[in-house]
């Protein structure tokens, strides 16, 4: 633990957020990936956070990305016959990516981070409080 | 003088209590969104209080807060966690500034000056 805890702890919230928002820009980036019958297609990347672990002053020590999980390895197929990706029956394979849910992610990561990073600034000015006592 | 130390005493408790708190709301917004987290609160108001009154050792507990979870099984109140950091922040700042009183006057005391 570091000399100001709270700082540190909403560090690790600042880094899981932006873990989360490099995941949701993957994923959004590659959303549309179609790929030729066989080929391996794009997988939905979901960062998995988890409390970091509680030391014996009981009070934890922030939060941690942990894993990522990856969506269907299937993607989704789309019946588009004219397209030059699509396979003998006439689909085409797109990564399983919801645009929709990976918008709503985003909001909620963004506001995440600006609460992180407000706690941070608080800290440091209730530390800075402390630091000004002398006798 | 002896009051002055045992308010010094009280302060530096309390200041220290009022950091434990302020990790544990830093530690709760962090952990907003991750799933199962449970809240948790720091109490020590009641034990300094009667620790002051009646003497004994006041002690600062970290407690689940109970709160009802989400479908997630979180239950980090967001809004909550921030009116009591912007409170905790000032707490921490008034009892600063009131152990600097304190050291003011014990150090007249002590020069003469």
């Amino acid at each position: 633990m570091s000399m100001f805890p709270s700082i540190s702890i909403a560090g690790t919230g600042l880094e899981v957020d932006q873990t989360w928002i490099d995941a949701i820009g993957g994923n959004v980036a590659n959303a549309e990936d179609a790929v030729t019958p066989g080929q391996p297609v794009y997988r939905d990347e979901q960062i998995v956070a988890e409390a970091a672990p509680v030391g014996s002053d009981n009070v934890g020590d922030g939060v941690e990305a942990k894993a990522v999980a990856l969506g269907s390895a299937q993607g989704i197929l789309t019946y588009q016959p004219d397209s030059p990706l699509a396979n003998a029956k006439g689909y085409v394979t797109y990564p399983d990516v919801n645009i929709g849910n990976e918008m709503t992610s985003l909001v909620e990561a963004q506001v995440s981070y600006e609460v992180n990073a407000k706690v941070m600034q608080n800290s440091s000015d209730a530390y800075n409080a402390v630091l000004q006592i002398k006798a | 003088m002896a009051d002055a130390i045992e308010a010094v005493n009280v302060l530096t408790f309390a200041l220290d209590a009022i950091q434990q708190r302020q990790q544990v709301i830093a530690n709760n917004i962090a952990n907003e969104n991750t799933p199962g987290y449970q809240a948790k609160v720091v109490n020590f108001e009641t034990s300094l209080a009667n620790a002051v009154a009646g003497g004994g050792t006041a002690t600062a507990t970290v407690t689940p807060e109970g709160l009802p979870s989400g479908t997630d099984g979180n239950n980090v109140s967001l809004p909550a966690e921030l009116a009591l950091e912007s409170q905790t922040n000032l707490e921490n700042q008034s009892v600063a500034d009131s152990l600097n009183a304190q050291f003011t006057m014990l150090s007249t005391a002590v020069s003469g000056s």
